[in-house]
Protein backbone atom coordinates (compact mmCIF):
# COMPACT_ATOMS: atom_id res chain seq x y z
CA UNK A 1 0.00 0.00 0.00
CA UNK A 2 0.88 3.22 -1.27
CA UNK A 3 -0.29 4.73 2.10
CA UNK A 4 1.76 4.44 5.73
CA UNK A 5 -0.64 3.11 7.99
CA UNK A 6 1.43 3.84 11.15
CA UNK A 7 1.35 7.45 9.92
CA UNK A 8 0.30 10.15 11.98
CA UNK A 9 -1.44 11.87 9.53
CA UNK A 10 -3.49 8.51 8.23
CA UNK A 11 -4.17 7.55 12.19
CA UNK A 12 -5.79 11.30 12.37
CA UNK A 13 -7.72 10.80 8.95
CA UNK A 14 -8.91 7.27 10.02
CA UNK A 15 -10.08 8.23 13.73
CA UNK A 16 -12.15 11.19 12.37
CA UNK A 17 -13.35 9.15 9.15
CA UNK A 18 -14.54 6.71 11.57
CA UNK A 19 -16.00 8.93 14.08
CA UNK A 20 -17.70 10.98 11.34
CA UNK A 21 -19.49 7.65 9.74
CA UNK A 22 -20.49 6.73 12.86
CA UNK A 23 -21.61 9.60 14.49
CA UNK A 24 -23.68 10.58 11.02
CA UNK A 25 -25.18 6.91 11.51
CA UNK A 26 -26.24 6.79 14.72
CA UNK A 27 -27.58 10.76 14.58
CA UNK A 28 -29.32 9.38 11.26
CA UNK A 29 -31.08 6.33 13.58
CA UNK A 30 -31.73 8.50 16.38
CA UNK A 31 -33.80 10.78 14.53
CA UNK A 32 -35.58 8.19 12.12
CA UNK A 33 -36.71 6.52 15.15
CA UNK A 34 -37.56 9.33 17.30
CA UNK A 35 -41.32 9.42 16.59
CA UNK A 36 -41.58 5.50 17.39
CA UNK A 37 -40.21 5.68 20.43
CA UNK A 38 -41.77 8.69 22.10
CA UNK A 39 -45.18 7.11 20.60
CA UNK A 40 -43.67 3.73 22.65
CA UNK A 41 -43.76 5.47 25.59
CA UNK A 42 -47.01 7.68 25.63
CA UNK A 43 -48.73 3.90 24.67
CA UNK A 44 -47.36 2.35 27.58
CA UNK A 45 -48.14 5.30 29.78
CA UNK A 46 -51.98 5.05 28.61
CA UNK A 47 -51.79 1.13 29.07
CA UNK A 48 -50.49 1.54 32.58
CA UNK A 49 -53.42 4.05 33.49
CA UNK A 50 -56.09 1.99 31.72
CA UNK A 51 -54.84 -1.43 33.44
CA UNK A 52 -54.47 0.80 36.88
CA UNK A 53 -58.33 1.82 36.37
CA UNK A 54 -58.81 -1.97 35.98
CA UNK A 55 -60.60 -1.26 32.86
CA UNK A 56 -58.32 -3.86 31.24
CA UNK A 57 -55.55 -6.51 31.03
CA UNK A 58 -52.12 -5.83 30.04
CA UNK A 59 -52.90 -8.85 28.27
CA UNK A 60 -55.36 -7.16 26.24
CA UNK A 61 -53.85 -3.77 25.88
CA UNK A 62 -51.02 -5.22 24.44
CA UNK A 63 -52.67 -6.73 21.76
CA UNK A 64 -54.09 -3.60 20.38
CA UNK A 65 -53.09 -1.04 18.31
CA UNK A 66 -51.83 1.98 19.64
CA UNK A 67 -54.44 4.37 17.83
CA UNK A 68 -57.02 1.38 19.24
CA UNK A 69 -55.81 2.62 22.65
CA UNK A 70 -55.32 6.68 22.23
CA UNK A 71 -59.20 6.22 21.53
CA UNK A 72 -60.42 4.57 24.17
CA UNK A 73 -58.00 7.17 26.53
CA UNK A 74 -59.50 9.80 24.93
CA UNK A 75 -62.95 8.53 24.82
CA UNK A 76 -62.29 7.80 29.00
CA UNK A 77 -59.84 9.39 30.96
CA UNK A 78 -60.46 13.67 31.48
CA UNK A 79 -57.36 15.25 33.42
CA UNK A 80 -56.17 17.20 36.13
CA UNK A 81 -53.35 18.73 37.84
CA UNK A 82 -53.15 19.73 41.64
CA UNK A 83 -50.00 21.79 42.94
CA UNK A 84 -49.63 21.06 46.86
CA UNK A 85 -52.41 22.30 48.73
CA UNK A 86 -54.71 20.58 46.40
CA UNK A 87 -55.66 23.26 43.96
CA UNK A 88 -56.25 22.76 40.36
CA UNK A 89 -53.78 24.38 38.22
CA UNK A 90 -54.21 22.49 35.16
CA UNK A 91 -54.51 25.56 32.15
CA UNK A 92 -53.29 25.60 28.48
CA UNK A 93 -49.57 24.10 28.22
CA UNK A 94 -50.18 21.91 31.59
CA UNK A 95 -52.05 18.79 30.92
CA UNK A 96 -52.10 15.64 33.37
CA UNK A 97 -50.46 13.73 30.76
CA UNK A 98 -47.91 15.90 29.18
CA UNK A 99 -45.99 15.51 32.47
CA UNK A 100 -43.40 12.91 32.71
CA UNK A 101 -43.76 11.92 36.75
CA UNK A 102 -40.72 10.83 37.20
CA UNK A 103 -38.74 13.82 35.48
CA UNK A 104 -40.76 15.93 37.56
CA UNK A 105 -39.91 14.22 40.76
CA UNK A 106 -36.38 14.64 39.92
CA UNK A 107 -36.96 18.10 39.09
CA UNK A 108 -38.84 19.47 42.53
CA UNK A 109 -36.77 16.57 44.51
CA UNK A 110 -35.72 19.44 46.88
CA UNK A 111 -38.73 21.18 47.05
CA UNK A 112 -41.84 19.49 46.84
CA UNK A 113 -44.02 22.23 47.60
CA UNK A 114 -43.64 23.55 43.39
CA UNK A 115 -44.17 19.85 42.25
CA UNK A 116 -47.21 19.51 40.12
CA UNK A 117 -49.49 17.06 40.65
CA UNK A 118 -51.46 15.08 37.39
CA UNK A 119 -54.27 13.28 38.15
CA UNK A 120 -56.74 11.23 35.33
CA UNK A 121 -60.09 10.42 35.83
CA UNK A 122 -61.36 7.20 34.26
CA UNK A 123 -65.48 7.50 34.06
CA UNK A 124 -67.47 4.36 32.44
CA UNK A 125 -70.81 4.51 33.46
CA UNK A 126 -71.21 4.18 36.92
CA UNK A 127 -67.97 2.89 37.40
CA UNK A 128 -65.58 6.02 38.24
CA UNK A 129 -61.85 5.62 39.34
CA UNK A 130 -59.38 8.16 40.39
CA UNK A 131 -56.19 7.08 38.80
CA UNK A 132 -53.05 9.00 40.88
CA UNK A 133 -49.42 8.62 39.41
CA UNK A 134 -46.24 8.44 41.88
CA UNK A 135 -42.30 8.68 41.53
CA UNK A 136 -39.46 7.20 44.04
CA UNK A 137 -36.86 5.81 44.04
CA UNK A 138 -35.63 2.34 44.38
CA UNK A 139 -31.77 0.96 44.86
CA UNK A 140 -30.57 1.51 41.40
CA UNK A 141 -33.01 4.39 39.59
CA UNK A 142 -36.26 5.88 40.05
CA UNK A 143 -39.17 3.60 40.11
CA UNK A 144 -43.58 5.10 39.61
CA UNK A 145 -46.64 3.99 39.88
CA UNK A 146 -50.19 4.81 39.05
CA UNK A 147 -52.66 3.76 41.90
CA UNK A 148 -56.51 4.23 41.15
CA UNK A 149 -58.59 5.00 44.25
CA UNK A 150 -62.30 4.16 43.74
CA UNK A 151 -65.17 6.14 43.79
CA UNK A 152 -64.75 6.66 47.92
CA UNK A 153 -61.53 8.44 46.59
CA UNK A 154 -60.28 6.70 49.44
CA UNK A 155 -59.72 2.89 49.17
CA UNK A 156 -57.15 1.45 46.50
CA UNK A 157 -58.64 -0.67 43.46
CA UNK A 158 -55.68 -0.99 41.64
CA UNK A 159 -51.55 -0.46 40.87
CA UNK A 160 -49.50 -0.43 38.42
CA UNK A 161 -45.86 -0.16 39.80
CA UNK A 162 -42.86 0.39 36.97
CA UNK A 163 -39.46 0.81 37.71
CA UNK A 164 -35.82 1.70 35.61
CA UNK A 165 -33.25 -0.85 36.61
CA UNK A 166 -34.55 -2.63 39.55
CA UNK A 167 -32.71 -5.69 40.21
CA UNK A 168 -34.21 -8.51 38.22
CA UNK A 169 -35.65 -11.12 40.42
CA UNK A 170 -35.35 -8.89 43.69
CA UNK A 171 -36.87 -5.00 43.29
CA UNK A 172 -38.30 -5.81 39.65
CA UNK A 173 -40.69 -7.89 41.05
CA UNK A 174 -42.35 -5.10 42.22
CA UNK A 175 -43.62 -4.20 38.71
CA UNK A 176 -44.87 -8.05 38.70
CA UNK A 177 -48.66 -9.25 40.06
CA UNK A 178 -47.82 -10.94 42.74
CA UNK A 179 -46.57 -7.94 44.49
CA UNK A 180 -49.34 -5.40 42.85
CA UNK A 181 -52.00 -7.64 43.73
CA UNK A 182 -51.17 -7.52 47.28
CA UNK A 183 -52.65 -3.87 47.46
CA UNK A 184 -56.43 -5.13 45.85
CA UNK A 185 -56.46 -8.47 47.01
CA UNK A 186 -57.81 -6.97 50.80
CA UNK A 187 -59.09 -3.66 51.56
CA UNK A 188 -56.37 -0.94 51.92
CA UNK A 189 -57.28 2.48 52.34
CA UNK A 190 -55.20 5.60 52.36
CA UNK A 191 -57.61 7.28 55.16
CA UNK A 192 -58.05 6.56 58.47
CA UNK A 193 -61.26 8.44 59.54
CA UNK A 194 -59.71 11.77 59.38
CA UNK A 195 -56.48 10.47 59.71
CA UNK A 196 -54.06 10.58 56.32
CA UNK A 197 -52.01 7.48 57.11
CA UNK A 198 -51.65 6.37 53.25
CA UNK A 199 -50.12 3.04 52.53
CA UNK A 200 -46.92 1.66 54.17
CA UNK A 201 -44.42 -1.04 52.79
CA UNK A 202 -43.46 -3.06 56.12
CA UNK A 203 -41.27 -6.16 56.92
CA UNK A 204 -42.21 -9.14 58.95
CA UNK A 205 -46.16 -9.10 59.71
CA UNK A 206 -49.08 -6.51 59.21
CA UNK A 207 -50.07 -4.60 62.10
CA UNK A 208 -52.37 -2.16 60.07
CA UNK A 209 -53.58 -4.53 57.50
CA UNK A 210 -55.53 -1.59 55.94
CA UNK A 211 -52.21 0.41 55.46
CA UNK A 212 -49.54 -1.90 55.42
CA UNK A 213 -48.36 -4.38 52.49
CA UNK A 214 -45.79 -7.07 52.97
CA UNK A 215 -41.91 -6.12 51.59
CA UNK A 216 -40.33 -8.11 49.15
CA UNK A 217 -37.88 -10.51 50.78
CA UNK A 218 -34.39 -9.53 49.47
CA UNK A 219 -35.62 -5.98 48.07
CA UNK A 220 -35.37 -3.96 51.10
CA UNK A 221 -34.34 -0.89 49.65
CA UNK A 222 -36.66 -1.28 46.68
CA UNK A 223 -39.38 -2.05 49.36
CA UNK A 224 -38.63 1.09 51.17
CA UNK A 225 -38.75 3.26 48.38
CA UNK A 226 -42.27 2.32 47.12
CA UNK A 227 -43.25 2.62 51.08
CA UNK A 228 -41.82 6.48 51.57
CA UNK A 229 -43.70 6.74 47.39
CA UNK A 230 -47.02 5.90 49.18
CA UNK A 231 -46.48 7.56 52.16
CA UNK A 232 -45.98 11.17 50.80
CA UNK A 233 -47.60 10.43 47.17
CA UNK A 234 -51.02 10.99 48.06
CA UNK A 235 -51.40 13.79 50.47
CA UNK A 236 -51.92 16.63 47.67
CA UNK A 237 -54.72 14.66 46.07
CA UNK A 238 -56.14 14.18 49.61
CA UNK A 239 -56.46 18.02 49.84
CA UNK A 240 -58.19 18.39 46.69
CA UNK A 241 -60.76 15.63 47.42
CA UNK A 242 -61.53 17.78 50.64
CA UNK A 243 -60.27 14.78 53.27
CA UNK A 244 -57.39 16.56 54.54
CA UNK A 245 -57.36 20.06 55.80
CA UNK B 1 -3.55 -16.58 4.98
CA UNK B 2 -3.81 -19.37 2.33
CA UNK B 3 -4.30 -18.04 -1.55
CA UNK B 4 -6.44 -21.21 -2.64
CA UNK B 5 -10.22 -20.50 -2.38
CA UNK B 6 -11.63 -22.76 0.16
CA UNK B 7 -15.48 -23.21 1.13
CA UNK B 8 -16.61 -21.58 3.76
CA UNK B 9 -18.15 -24.60 5.57
CA UNK B 10 -14.66 -26.58 5.05
CA UNK B 11 -13.64 -28.69 8.03
CA UNK B 12 -11.01 -25.62 8.81
CA UNK B 13 -13.84 -23.53 9.18
CA UNK B 14 -16.59 -25.81 11.01
CA UNK B 15 -14.11 -26.14 13.87
CA UNK B 16 -14.18 -21.97 14.13
CA UNK B 17 -17.59 -22.83 15.45
CA UNK B 18 -17.65 -25.66 17.07
CA UNK B 19 -14.41 -25.02 19.70
CA UNK B 20 -15.96 -22.40 21.32
CA UNK B 21 -18.56 -24.52 22.28
CA UNK B 22 -16.51 -26.86 24.35
CA UNK B 23 -12.37 -26.94 24.03
CA UNK B 24 -12.01 -22.90 23.86
CA UNK B 25 -15.33 -21.99 25.38
CA UNK B 26 -15.13 -18.09 25.76
CA UNK B 27 -16.65 -18.68 29.73
CA UNK B 28 -15.62 -21.68 30.74
CA UNK B 29 -12.27 -21.93 29.63
CA UNK B 30 -10.98 -18.29 28.20
CA UNK B 31 -13.27 -16.99 31.60
CA UNK B 32 -14.40 -13.62 29.49
CA UNK B 33 -17.59 -12.43 29.95
CA UNK B 34 -18.15 -13.44 33.28
CA UNK B 35 -19.58 -9.98 34.61
CA UNK B 36 -22.50 -10.23 32.37
CA UNK B 37 -22.83 -14.10 33.10
CA UNK B 38 -23.39 -12.88 36.60
CA UNK B 39 -25.50 -10.00 35.85
CA UNK B 40 -28.09 -11.12 34.04
CA UNK B 41 -28.77 -14.99 34.72
CA UNK B 42 -31.57 -14.83 37.66
CA UNK B 43 -34.43 -15.32 35.16
CA UNK B 44 -33.64 -17.41 31.87
CA UNK B 45 -35.30 -15.69 29.19
CA UNK B 46 -33.11 -12.37 29.93
CA UNK B 47 -30.35 -14.71 29.84
CA UNK B 48 -31.20 -15.91 26.46
CA UNK B 49 -32.10 -11.81 25.16
CA UNK B 50 -28.72 -10.96 26.10
CA UNK B 51 -27.62 -13.79 24.46
CA UNK B 52 -28.97 -13.01 21.33
CA UNK B 53 -28.33 -9.21 21.55
CA UNK B 54 -24.38 -10.68 21.87
CA UNK B 55 -24.72 -12.72 19.00
CA UNK B 56 -25.95 -9.67 16.81
CA UNK B 57 -23.59 -7.48 18.03
CA UNK B 58 -20.52 -10.15 17.97
CA UNK B 59 -20.97 -10.87 14.24
CA UNK B 60 -21.35 -7.31 13.22
CA UNK B 61 -18.16 -6.37 14.81
CA UNK B 62 -16.48 -9.49 13.93
CA UNK B 63 -17.49 -8.56 10.58
CA UNK B 64 -16.90 -4.86 9.97
CA UNK B 65 -13.57 -5.21 11.70
CA UNK B 66 -12.60 -8.22 9.94
CA UNK B 67 -13.45 -6.27 6.66
CA UNK B 68 -11.52 -2.90 7.23
CA UNK B 69 -8.74 -4.79 9.10
CA UNK B 70 -6.13 -3.88 6.66
CA UNK B 71 -7.29 -0.16 7.20
CA UNK B 72 -7.07 0.23 10.78
CA UNK B 73 -4.08 1.87 12.12
CA UNK B 74 -2.01 -0.53 14.74
CA UNK B 75 -1.83 2.18 17.26
CA UNK B 76 -5.50 3.04 17.44
CA UNK B 77 -6.95 -0.21 16.56
CA UNK B 78 -8.64 -0.91 20.30
CA UNK B 79 -10.08 2.55 20.40
CA UNK B 80 -11.32 1.68 16.71
CA UNK B 81 -12.81 -1.62 18.03
CA UNK B 82 -14.54 0.18 20.84
CA UNK B 83 -16.04 2.77 17.86
CA UNK B 84 -17.74 0.24 16.08
CA UNK B 85 -18.95 -2.35 19.28
CA UNK B 86 -20.67 0.93 20.75
CA UNK B 87 -22.07 2.28 17.32
CA UNK B 88 -23.27 -1.17 17.13
CA UNK B 89 -25.04 -1.61 21.01
CA UNK B 90 -26.29 1.44 20.72
CA UNK B 91 -27.94 0.79 17.10
CA UNK B 92 -29.48 -2.26 18.66
CA UNK B 93 -30.48 -0.48 21.59
CA UNK B 94 -32.23 2.44 19.36
CA UNK B 95 -33.94 -0.41 17.12
CA UNK B 96 -34.78 -2.29 20.35
CA UNK B 97 -36.97 0.88 21.47
CA UNK B 98 -38.67 1.92 18.61
CA UNK B 99 -39.67 -2.08 17.48
CA UNK B 100 -39.95 -4.15 20.31
CA UNK B 101 -40.41 -1.55 23.31
CA UNK B 102 -41.16 -4.15 25.98
CA UNK B 103 -38.21 -6.54 25.32
CA UNK B 104 -36.05 -3.60 25.29
CA UNK B 105 -37.65 -2.74 28.66
CA UNK B 106 -36.60 -6.18 29.77
CA UNK B 107 -32.80 -5.96 29.13
CA UNK B 108 -32.55 -2.20 30.38
CA UNK B 109 -29.32 -1.44 31.27
CA UNK B 110 -27.81 -4.77 30.18
CA UNK B 111 -28.25 -3.86 26.45
CA UNK B 112 -25.57 -1.05 27.01
CA UNK B 113 -23.38 -3.16 29.10
CA UNK B 114 -22.43 -5.40 25.76
CA UNK B 115 -19.97 -2.80 24.93
CA UNK B 116 -18.07 -4.15 28.50
CA UNK B 117 -18.81 -7.90 27.33
CA UNK B 118 -14.68 -8.70 26.93
CA UNK B 119 -16.00 -11.81 24.89
CA UNK B 120 -16.81 -9.37 21.86
CA UNK B 121 -13.17 -7.14 22.23
CA UNK B 122 -11.61 -10.73 22.50
CA UNK B 123 -13.03 -11.69 19.75
CA UNK B 124 -12.04 -8.53 17.68
CA UNK B 125 -8.63 -8.63 19.21
CA UNK B 126 -7.33 -11.95 18.64
CA UNK B 127 -9.73 -13.02 15.21
CA UNK B 128 -10.80 -10.75 13.38
CA UNK B 129 -8.23 -8.01 12.95
CA UNK B 130 -6.28 -11.33 11.72
CA UNK B 131 -8.81 -13.08 9.30
CA UNK B 132 -11.02 -12.37 6.59
CA UNK B 133 -15.02 -11.95 6.77
CA UNK B 134 -15.96 -15.25 6.22
CA UNK B 135 -14.20 -17.29 9.17
CA UNK B 136 -14.26 -14.40 11.40
CA UNK B 137 -18.27 -14.19 10.91
CA UNK B 138 -18.28 -18.66 11.83
CA UNK B 139 -16.05 -17.18 14.55
CA UNK B 140 -18.36 -15.28 15.59
CA UNK B 141 -21.03 -17.37 15.72
CA UNK B 142 -19.04 -20.48 17.31
CA UNK B 143 -18.22 -17.73 20.22
CA UNK B 144 -21.86 -16.59 20.69
CA UNK B 145 -23.13 -19.98 21.09
CA UNK B 146 -20.41 -20.79 23.18
CA UNK B 147 -21.50 -17.89 25.80
CA UNK B 148 -25.23 -18.62 25.06
CA UNK B 149 -25.09 -22.32 26.24
CA UNK B 150 -23.42 -21.43 29.62
CA UNK B 151 -25.41 -18.89 30.17
CA UNK B 152 -28.24 -20.66 29.67
CA UNK B 153 -27.48 -23.22 31.90
CA UNK B 154 -26.38 -20.98 34.61
CA UNK B 155 -30.09 -19.14 34.02
CA UNK B 156 -32.28 -22.23 34.39
CA UNK B 157 -30.07 -23.77 37.40
CA UNK B 158 -30.74 -20.13 39.07
CA UNK B 159 -34.52 -19.09 37.96
CA UNK B 160 -35.72 -22.46 39.19
CA UNK B 161 -34.05 -22.68 42.55
CA UNK B 162 -33.96 -19.43 43.31
CA UNK B 163 -37.74 -18.39 41.88
CA UNK B 164 -39.09 -21.56 41.40
CA UNK B 165 -39.90 -20.94 37.80
CA UNK B 166 -38.65 -21.61 34.46
CA UNK B 167 -38.89 -19.09 31.72
CA UNK B 168 -41.43 -16.99 33.94
CA UNK B 169 -43.31 -20.09 34.24
CA UNK B 170 -44.01 -21.32 37.88
CA UNK B 171 -42.88 -24.97 38.59
CA UNK B 172 -43.00 -24.72 41.79
CA UNK B 173 -46.47 -24.08 43.16
CA UNK B 174 -47.33 -21.58 45.98
CA UNK B 175 -48.79 -23.85 48.17
CA UNK B 176 -45.83 -26.11 49.06
CA UNK B 177 -44.04 -22.81 50.27
CA UNK B 178 -43.27 -22.77 53.85
CA UNK B 179 -45.19 -19.29 54.39
CA UNK B 180 -48.13 -20.91 52.69
CA UNK B 181 -48.09 -24.11 55.63
CA UNK B 182 -45.45 -26.12 53.10
CA UNK B 183 -41.97 -27.50 53.00
CA UNK B 184 -40.14 -25.71 50.97
CA UNK B 185 -38.22 -22.47 50.76
CA UNK B 186 -36.59 -21.01 47.40
CA UNK B 187 -32.77 -20.32 47.75
CA UNK B 188 -32.08 -16.55 48.34
CA UNK B 189 -28.56 -17.11 47.16
CA UNK B 190 -29.52 -17.93 43.72
CA UNK B 191 -30.73 -14.31 43.74
CA UNK B 192 -27.55 -13.14 44.02
CA UNK B 193 -24.72 -12.70 42.01
CA UNK B 194 -21.95 -14.36 43.72
CA UNK B 195 -23.66 -17.96 42.84
CA UNK B 196 -23.48 -17.63 39.49
CA UNK B 197 -19.51 -17.92 40.13
CA UNK B 198 -19.76 -21.27 41.80
CA UNK B 199 -22.05 -22.82 39.00
CA UNK B 200 -19.45 -21.47 36.34
CA UNK B 201 -17.45 -22.72 38.40
CA UNK B 202 -19.18 -26.41 38.65
CA UNK B 203 -19.63 -26.05 34.86
CA UNK B 204 -15.64 -25.54 34.34
CA UNK B 205 -15.34 -28.50 36.71
CA UNK B 206 -17.25 -30.92 34.78
CA UNK B 207 -16.11 -29.47 31.67
CA UNK B 208 -12.50 -30.43 32.32
CA UNK B 209 -12.97 -33.69 33.80
CA UNK B 210 -15.25 -34.69 31.17
CA UNK B 211 -12.51 -33.49 28.85
CA UNK B 212 -8.74 -34.78 29.75
CA UNK B 213 -7.03 -32.22 27.44
CA UNK B 214 -8.32 -29.32 29.04
CA UNK B 215 -5.94 -30.36 32.29
CA UNK B 216 -2.77 -28.29 32.38
CA UNK B 217 -0.08 -30.44 33.02
CA UNK B 218 1.65 -29.42 36.24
Amino acid sequence: MAVNKNSTGYTVTFAIILVIVCGALLATLATVLKERQKANVSNEKRQFILVAAGAYKMEELKEMEQSQISEIFTNKITEDVFDVHGTSIAKEGVTAFGIDIVKEYKATKNDASIRKYPMFKFTDGDNIKYIIPMAGNGLWGPIWGFIALGKDKNTIEGVVFDHKSETPGLGAKIAENNFQDLFTSSTKKIMSGDKYLSVNVVKGGLKNPEHEIDAIAGATITSNGVGAMLRSGFKPYMKAFGLVN
Amino acid sequence: MSTTKESLFSKKNMKLIKDPLNDSNPVSIQVLGICSALAITIMLENAFVMSMSVLFVLIAANVVVSSIRNLIPDKIRIIVQLVIVATLVITVDLVLKAFVYEVSKQLSVFVGLIITNCIIMGRLEAFALANKPGPAFLDAIGNAFGYTWILLVVGFIREIFGSGSIWGVKIVPDSLLIENGGFYEHNGLMLLSPIALFLVASIIWVQRSKNRKLIEAN
